[in-house]
């Protein structure tokens, strides 16, 4: 059974980069574009006998946005906790996210190191 | 996204944001009041905004996250659009363009991006900001920030939400994360709240923690395990140190009472603990068979509380043994014997069957971690706080201070940082001389210093901290500095630098000549040089070095630099003839091989290598020690580049023998007087193997 971890942001850049922090950690890990896309996959690997650990979402999103993601994810998934990745000026964003269900969070732009701190703080 | 590097995968994203930013904003144009297009431009930017910042375009994450602002403001209809607004964005959206993909460098970027961003900030009616970036000198120097390296006990109170697990977090993920911080003194699990098995929600949590925690991170570490939850869940954490501290004075904790305990267990309330001690004044009975033969506890919840005032202070107890150091000085020295055994167990391996140096080897490597641990262990044994050699400077200072007629104020800083004791004996003197002169040369008289607009006390700082594996010793006064011109006409009249020496690194470090002295007065105190040179010797004969750091009117700060532990270090073997020699781990940057055009000879430099484009001095042991040569020429050889006080050598050695734990061996003057050997060793084979002293050898070499 792999594990994985989804990276959720309609921004390749970033969907690349939080790959590359993470790599090290030995999780498969999975890009989703957007809300929705993200939905399918994880039904997808569910499907596959595999298992989600962690969602890292961004907010702002085409198609389904973070909010609505986390909100239908936590219809079907209580447990996993999900990480926002927000920018600064997204502050109030924090506690939407959380009222819909999310874990943690974490301000853009990130250094790999504190990326990888919050992650280890929900995966070990 | 295959094996496309983060910076291609960024460009690739911005072409393709900026095509539609391009076409969006030539339709607002038209159509001003668009909100789907607006909305749809701000997270255009807000998206370039956050990939330019991950991707390492700090300019256009700079500049993005303006337009980004603009844009919010735009969004939440405070700016209408205007054609002034179409246009900014349309430049700004060619200045993005030329600063991703135009080859070359571009001459007006920098002044385009400048005046775009005054535009910006017009638009939304900000006034430009002047920034001011001169930072003063002991500020910089870390004057004012505290070392912060003493113990701290912390309160914590944690009580989650019945859902918390419906987020994702799991409470003992968060309590692991603060034990992690420190040592968990207490730990106390309420479990009130569970109710029966089959009434259980098990995706509910209804435990509470409350922990007393000893760390030496403060209070926003803490409150930064719990960033995620500390919102929406009762966390309190209180800073108990002052209530704790004690405990090292008199041993072990009296604060927390039989009654106090019980309370917090909500087995007694206030008034029924007040009626009671009352009683217990008068009948001279125990606290707790009080409660117990009135009825308000079980003989159980009373002997449970008893435990847990006993396992606190257990947990708090400081007991300690005195030991004469002569004793911890040959434990340290058989530890030594113990680390040369191993390394010669680890030679003999290397000449057995496979099978059987394997398992040698993985035995030894699990010695090898006890001993380190062990030698770590001593060595703790030998720390000692600095405090009471900094307190003692107290007194000194007002003596100082009053007979010069100044008005010092003595600062000390992480007192609680352990050295060796013998390095604590060096390092007595030295700093009396650092201190003497500050006061004496640096400070200036009360009257001077307020018609500088200073305050008219001085302040010298003492601190210490440890960073990086090495103790830091700082002295820092806010005086007059040094005066630099001052000290260059003195290095050049005693012909130790030429007139055309700039580097006011070198001018400064001048004052650790023998000798040397700007001062023109001569008082009862040295002048700042005299004995200088002595604080830069001890610090040396501690494997240490000494640096200074001043701006004139505003400051100096001497830092004295000690390596941790003085009996072991990490060395790296290597091999120049037939003789084996050990250079220091710490001071060495990397081993290369230069190529045959980067090497050649300076007039008046000798030999050189070029690294990195820079010109080093090449350095054969073989002429300096007077040992076999083996490889002759530089380009066949290895080089091992060592650094000291900044200055960078390279050493040609024939091979690269390995790294091991190096046990130091003193040797007497008689036997060598170089400075470019610290000491010997014993090797894995009972060979005596000599160890470079790389600050000695870079000294002797600027000497010759």
């Amino acid at each position: 059974m792999s594990k994985y971890i989804m990276v959720i942001d309609d921004s390749p850049t970033i969907r690349v980069s939080v790959e590359l922090a993470l790599k090290q950690l030995g999780f498969m890990i999975k890009q989703a574009e957007n809300g929705q896309d993200a939905l399918d996959k994880i039904s997808e690997i569910k499907n596959g006998g595999d298992e989600v650990v962690l969602c890292l979402s961004d907010i702002n999103m085409p198609v389904l946005n973070g909010i609505e993601f986390i909100t239908e994810f936590r219809k079907v998934d209580k447990f996993t906790p999900v990480v926002v990745l927000t920018t600064e000026a997204e502050k109030d964003i924090i506690q939407k996210g959380k009222e819909a269900g999310a874990s943690g969070w974490i301000i853009k732009p990130f250094q790999a190191e504190d990326l990888l701190n919050v992650v280890k703080r929900f995966v070990k | 996204m295959g094996d496309m590097g983060l910076t291609e995968v960024f460009l690739n994203e911005s072409r393709e944001i900026i095509g539609n930013l391009e076409t969006d904003i030539v339709t607002l144009e038209e159509n001003r009041e668009d909100q789907e297009i607006i909305n749809r431009i701000f997270r255009y930017f807000h998206t370039l905004k956050g990939s330019s910042g991950i991707a390492g375009f700090n300019v256009i994450y700079e500049f993005t996250h303006n337009l980004e602002s603009l844009f919010d403001k735009v969004r939440s209809g405070d700016i209408a659009v205007n054609s002034d607004i179409i246009d900014i964005l349309l430049d700004s959206i060619d200045w993005i363009k030329d600063e991703l993909f135009s080859e070359g460098d571009l001459e007006d970027a920098g002044k385009i991006q400048a005046e775009l961003t005054e535009r910006i900030n017009e638009c939304m009616g900000f006034e430009p900001k002047v920034k001011d970036k001169s930072v003063d000198f002991l500020s910089e120097v870390g004057a004012y920030s505290g070392v912060g390296s003493s113990e701290r006990y912390f309160k914590i109170n944690a009580v989650f939400k019945e859902d918390i697990y419906s987020n994702g977090i799991d409470p003992l993920m968060v309590i692991e994360d603060l034990s992690n911080l420190g040592e968990v003194i207490v730990s106390n699990v309420d479990q009130k709240k569970i109710p029966d098995f089959y009434k259980m929600d098990p995706e509910k949590c209804y435990m509470s923690w409350e922990i007393l925690l000893k760390t030496f991170y403060d209070e926003m570490k803490l409150r930064d395990v719990f960033l995620f939850v500390i919102d929406d869940n009762k966390i309190e954490i209180e800073n108990v140190t002052d209530k704790y501290a004690e405990v090292k004075e008199h041993g072990y904790l009296t604060e927390k009472k039989l009654g106090e305990i019980l309370i917090e267990k909500g087995i007694l309330n206030d008034s029924d603990l007040e009626e009671i001690v009352e009683e217990q004044k008068s009948q001279k009975f125990k606290l707790g068979d009080i409660i117990v033969q009135k009825g308000l506890a079980s003989t159980k919840q009373v002997d449970e509380a008893l435990q847990e005032q006993d396992k606190i202070k257990k947990r708090l107890e400081v007991s300690t043994v005195r030991v004469d150091s002569a004793k911890l000085d040959n434990l340290m020295n058989l530890l030594g014997e113990i680390v040369i055994g191993q390394a010669s167990l680890h030679r003999v391996s290397e000449d057995m069957d496979e099978e059987k140096a394997f398992l040698l080897k993985n035995s030894l490597y699990g010695l090898d971690r006890v001993t380190r641990e062990f030698q770590e262990q001593i060595m703790s044994i030998r720390m000692v706080p600095i405090g009471p050699t900094f307190d003692q400077f107290k007194r000194f200072v007002r003596d100082t201070a009053h007979s010069l007629g100044k008005e010092i104020k003595l600062k000390v800083e992480g007192g609680d940082t352990e050295l060796d004791k013998t390095v604590i004996e060096k390092i007595g003197d030295p700093l009396k001389h650092m201190i003497r002169n500050a006061i004496g040369h640096g400070i200036e008289v009360a009257s001077e210093r307020v018609a500088k607009g200073k305050p008219s006390a001085g302040t010298v700082t003492l601190k210490a901290y440890h960073q990086e594996g090495n103790v830091f010793i700082d002295v820092i006064d806010d005086g007059r500095g040094i005066p630099l011109a001052e000290v260059k006409k003195k290095g050049v009249a005693q012909g130790l630098i030429t007139e055309d020496e700039n580097s006011k690194d070198k001018i400064l470090s001048l004052i650790f000549s023998p000798g040397f002295s700007t001062s023109e007065q001569v008082g009862d105190l040295s002048g700042r040089g005299v004995g200088m040179d002595v604080v830069k010797t001890n610090a040396e004969e501690l494997r240490g070095t000494v640096e200074v750091k001043s701006k004139e009117g505003e400051g100096t700060l001497i830092r004295i630099k000690l390596p941790l532990t003085l009996a072991i270090i990490e060395g790296m073997l290597v091999k120049v003839g037939t003789s084996i020699l050990i250079i220091p781990l710490l001071s060495v940057i990397e081993t290369i091989q230069v190529k045959k055009d980067d090497y050649r000879t300076v007039e008046g430099k000798g030999e050189v290598i070029l690294v990195r484009g820079e010109y080093i001095s090449l350095i054969r042991l073989n002429v300096l020690f007077g040992i076999d040569a083996g490889i002759q020429n530089p380009w066949e050889a290895l080089i091992v580049i060592v650094e000291s006080n900044g200055e960078r050598v390279g050493i040609m050695i024939d091979d690269l023998i390995g790294q091991q734990q190096i046990v130091i061996k003193s040797i007497d003057n008689f036997i060598t007087t170089s400075r470019s050997i610290s000491g010997a060793t014993i090797l894995g084979d009972g060979k005596v193997a000599l160890i470079v002293d790389i600050h000695g050898l870079v000294e002797e070499i600027k000497n010759n």
